[in-house]
């Protein structure tokens, strides 16, 4: 899979899951939805990146003692995600269309 | 059952999570998810964690670069974190040095002393013992000595058995046949007078071998080396001259090269001018003019053994086999046995003489570092009844046990960077002047200097005091959580610190009194060795010595004329009450030896002795006894009998219970007959024992090297100027070497003895002051907090007298017992000083009784002082102020 497209579909998940997203529910609608297994490590860097680069925004639950006394980090689109969201989706409506997009721009 | 995930596997990564909110939520989903599982769980989490770490590391790698990344934020929060609590202690041990300046600043005078004075004494031992010598590769430069074991049995040769120098054939024979060596080199110094416009001047003369600045490793800074061919004697006069002569007479430009020197009415070519402060280690000159080996007037001869040798090991041989070759190659003329070889490692061999001294130095400043760091901590401990509330209260806050203790550790570290600087400062000035007391001729002790490594040692020496000190004092003060405080009440927690304190103030005093043991047995052999009688009298008697040069003075006649002219002219001047002349006067140079027969019970014996060559009146001008017999008279010239004085220490070795007068000694192929047996002259050093020793008339030898001796009266300074004067009337071309009084060249060869006793004594005298005002603080401290409880004493009707006794009781037993530990502990120790004691053993009981008397007397001063504030203590006031 390809790195932005994991991206995206990270972002796509978790506009899914609303306001009710953490680690745990975006994981299992990844799978659900991809039928692959997803890599713990690679979901956990992609969301701290999807943060850094300022495209999703977390806040923190309240601690539960299933959890060992830690709260979840439920996370939500930003602005900014909500538009790289659109742009991806512009642009892989692009790549169906195949030739039909101008030459030599990518994704 | 495991309620929780694996405990190791969640610890793994925690360690590689940034902690904050992330890692939290990473670490509750995991385990979330853990819960919902039955079977293998915790080989599935491990498994999770194991996926996760490598992902992880990555990508906080690639994040490292990004400021505010989620898998950074917190990153920076946590150096920051760390960064801010440094700080903050810090700042907060700063305040507290504010607010308790007194104990800050004991504290870091303390501190200052200690480390300064190691630090100065590291940076002598270093530049002299331990940095490797100034040349490239010194490791595999060796010098090279040449033994004659059969004069070690001989008490008049013995010294220097196995230090013998070479002649230039010997170093000619060992160039050629050696094998082991990349290159030896040989040199020999002397002196030649060089006349200008302004006069006769001497210069001191390197007679050196062209292989010379290759073994070194050192080229011309200017010009060129010798050649090979210009050695020996009889070739074209070239000549090196050094960085100053070229700077001061020649301008310092290439245009000295070719120019010329006047040494000994030859003619020199400048060929080349030396490095600037290039010195041959351990030469106690520098000399300003080099002129190939071999051209000297004695170097063709092998009975010269003036040549000092050195040589560059070739890589790959070890010292051992190229000593056996050098023993077989020094065998040279001698027959087999007479004579050997001996090769040592060239940086020990100029060290030899300080190495032991110096390394005593350095125990001694080791011990007073270890005093002052265990005066700190005392201090430390004494601070910590302040201090109880104060960290009490910061661990009812929420400080944890950690927390207090890293606080106490920076406030040591802080303190002790503090005062290592200080004390770096200190020994910048104390280096010197160590180097300014240091004995004339200390080798190398132009190469030392404060410099980065006594920083480190500085710095690496503050830091690991202050860990190993202050960790002791920060633990007991940490153990004070709000709990026990007031279970326990401040006093009797500060009475469980006092007695850690009290522990360490007798420890501290423990160790002063070695320090004082050791310094009180060096100034009483000090004292013992000035008492020494040099066996004539130094006081006020003066050496002059022309030089006269072979080529003006070739035949022995027209060298006495011009002393009997010298010797009879400086008689006459005013202030001078006795002249005569003396070859080797006691205390100039190395002596000289020989060997001769006498006749002992009707037979002849070879037998080795020192001898002198004098002039009449010798021995009332140096105030020398006369045993027996008559001395040299004008009498005693070039036609008539010859005759010999014998020293006590002759008469005594060849012909005990007899009369020496009358007995026969061949020197020289010729009979003289002992007229007169004089005391024994010391020559080297007041420690030395008498050496064998015969007196010669100057008429009736050929011998040369002569002083002049004079008796003065009144001031000698007066008249060492006015002999000068005179002997340029006498003969303007005719240099003098030296005018130098005799008592100051006795008193020169204590120089080494004053220098460590000097050290040694002041280090103790520091010791001694910081234990006294640490006992005096103990008991300061125990009056303040029992203030009360004499007070009521007092009111019960206790005399203040009672009170003051039993204050200062408990610091009299405890400075009692300091002591007795440290003079068990000097019983040992001392046994290092044995070879640099005189008259005296280690364990000389007055010292100790001297030494444990003045420790009693101080700890009752010292006790006896705040004590005194006990006994005055008026109980009603005392009472209502509680």
């Amino acid at each position: 899979m390809r790195h932005g497209t994991f991206e995206f579909a990270v972002l796509l998940v978790i506009r899914q899951l609303g306001e009710d997203g953490y680690a745990v529910t975006i994981r299992e609608a990844l799978e659900r939805q991809t039928a692959e297994p997803v890599a713990r490590g690679a979901l956990y860097t992609t969301l701290a990146r999807l943060e850094d680069k300022g495209l999703v925004r977390s806040r923190m639950g309240e601690p539960l003692p299933v959890r060992g006394g830690k709260a979840r980090r439920f996370y939500a689109l930003t602005a900014a995600g909500e538009s790289a969201l659109q742009s991806a989706r512009a642009r892989s409506v692009l790549e169906w269309r195949g030739l039909d997009g101008p030459l030599g721009e990518r994704p | 059952v495991s309620a929780g995930p694996p405990a190791l596997a969640q610890w793994l990564l925690e360690r590689v999570l940034p902690p904050g909110a992330f890692r939290a939520a990473l670490l509750g989903d995991l385990e979330e998810e853990f819960v919902t599982r039955k079977r293998g769980r915790n080989a599935w989490y491990w498994r999770q964690v194991l996926g996760l770490l490598p992902r992880i590391l990555w990508a906080r790698w690639r994040a490292r670069e990004h400021p505010s990344s989620v898998l950074r934020s917190d990153v920076p929060k946590f150096n920051e974190s760390i960064a801010d609590m440094i700080e903050t202690d810090t700042r907060y041990a700063f305040r507290l040095f504010a607010r308790r300046r007194t104990f800050a600043a004991v504290a870091l005078i303390t501190i200052a002393l200690g480390i300064g004075s190691a630090t100065a004494i590291f940076s002598v031992v270093d530049g002299v013992l331990l940095r490797g010598l100034p040349y490239p590769s010194p490791e595999e430069l060796v010098s090279a000595h040449r033994t004659f074991p059969h004069w070690r049995t001989d008490p008049a040769l013995q010294r220097n058995w196995d230090r013998i120098g070479l002649s230039y054939p010997d170093y000619l024979d060992w160039r050629a046949q050696q094998r082991m060596f990349r290159d030896v080199a040989a040199w020999n110094w002397t002196s030649r007078t060089s006349v200008d416009a302004q006069g006769a001047e001497i210069m001191d003369v390197l007679l050196a071998t062209s292989s010379l600045l290759p073994t070194l490793g050192v080229a011309p800074q200017v010009g060129r080396n010798f050649l090979p061919e210009e050695e020996g004697f009889g070739k074209p006069h070239v000549a090196l001259i050094g960085d100053r002569l070229w700077r001061e007479r020649f301008g310092g430009t290439s245009k000295a090269l070719g120019k010329t020197l006047t040494l000994d009415e030859q003619i020199f070519t400048i060929v080349g001018v030396l490095p600037a402060d290039f010195r041959i280690t351990g030469l106690r000159i520098t000399p300003d003019v080099w002129v190939p080996a071999g051209s000297g007037s004695l170097d063709t001869s092998r009975v010269n053994l003036n040549y000092t040798t050195i040589a560059r090991l070739r890589s790959g041989v070890t010292l051992t086999q190229a000593e056996q070759e050098t023993n077989r190659i020094f065998q040279f003329d001698r027959p087999a046995g007479e004579s050997g070889g001996r090769l040592v490692n060239w940086q020990s061999d100029v060290t030899r003489g300080v190495r032991r001294p110096f390394l005593l130095l350095l125990y001694a400043s080791a011990l007073l570092l270890l005093i002052t760091c265990v005066n700190v901590a005392a201090l430390l401990l004494g601070e910590g009844a302040a201090r109880d509330g104060e960290l009490a209260a910061r661990s009812a806050l929420g400080a944890g046990r950690r927390r207090i203790l890293r606080q106490l550790l920076t406030e040591q570290l802080v303190l002790s960077a503090l005062g290592a600087m200080l004390g770096l400062g200190l020994a910048f000035w104390a280096t010197r002047t160590l180097i300014g007391l240091a004995p004339p001729f200390t080798p190398r002790i132009e190469e030392v200097g404060v410099n980065l490594r006594s920083f480190a040692f500085a710095l690496s020496a503050a830091t690991i005091t202050a860990i190993v000190f202050g960790m002791a004092p920060a633990l007991t003060l940490a153990r004070t959580d709000a709990g026990t405080l007031m279970r326990m009440g401040s006093n009797r927690l500060s009475r469980r610190r006092g007695s850690l304190r009290r522990a360490a103030i007798a420890v501290q005093l423990g160790l002063a009194v070695v320090l004082l043991v050791g310094a009180a047995l060096l100034v009483r052999s000090l004292n013992r060795l000035s008492g020494v009688s040099p066996g004539f009298s130094p006081e006020q008697l003066l050496y002059v010595q022309p030089q006269l040069d072979w080529d003006r003075f070739p035949e022995a006649a027209q060298y006495r004329a011009y002393y009997d002219r010298a010797v009879a002219s400086l008689r006459a001047l005013p202030g001078v009450s006795a002249a005569s002349a003396i070859s080797s006067a006691p205390f100039t140079d190395g002596g000289s030896g020989t060997t001769i027969k006498l006749e002992r019970g009707g037979i002849e014996q070879e037998v080795n002795a020192q001898w002198r060559v004098v002039y009449p009146d010798f021995q009332s001008t140096l105030s020398i006894p006369l045993s027996s017999g008559r001395s040299v008279t004008e009498a005693d010239g070039a036609t008539s009998q010859r005759i010999v004085l014998v020293n006590d220490a002759m008469a005594e070795q060849y012909w005990p219970g007899r009369s020496a007068l009358g007995q026969r000694l061949q020197i020289d192929q010729q009979w003289h007959t002992v007229v007169g047996v004089t005391g024994n002259v010391k020559h080297f050093g007041l420690d030395q024992s008498a050496v064998p020793t015969f007196y010669l008339p100057a008429a009736q030898t050929r011998r040369r090297g002569l002083v002049i001796v004079l008796r003065t009266e009144g001031s000698a300074d007066a008249v060492a100027g006015a002999a000068r004067a005179r002997l340029r009337e006498i003969d303007p071309a005719v240099a003098v070497r030296s005018v130098e009084l005799a008592a100051q060249l006795v008193n020169r060869t204590l120089a080494d003895e004053r220098f460590r006793t000097i050290i040694t004594t002041f280090f103790a005298l520091v010791a001694a002051l910081l234990t006294a005002a640490g006992l005096y603080g103990i008991t300061a401290d125990s009056v303040t907090q029992r203030l009360r409880e004499m007070a009521i004493r007092i009111a019960l009707g206790a005399s203040p007298k009672r009170v003051l006794r039993l204050t200062v009781q408990g610091t009299v037993v405890l400075g009692l017992s300091g002591a007795l530990l440290g003079a068990l502990v000097a019983l040992a120790a001392t046994r290092v000083l044995r070879p640099f004691l005189f008259g005296i053993t280690p364990l000389d009981p007055t010292t100790y009784v001297l030494v444990f008397a003045g420790t009693v007397v101080a700890t009752i001063g010292a006790a006896w002082l705040p004590a005194r504030r006990a006994a005055r203590a008026e109980p009603a006031q005392l009472l209502k102020s509680e």
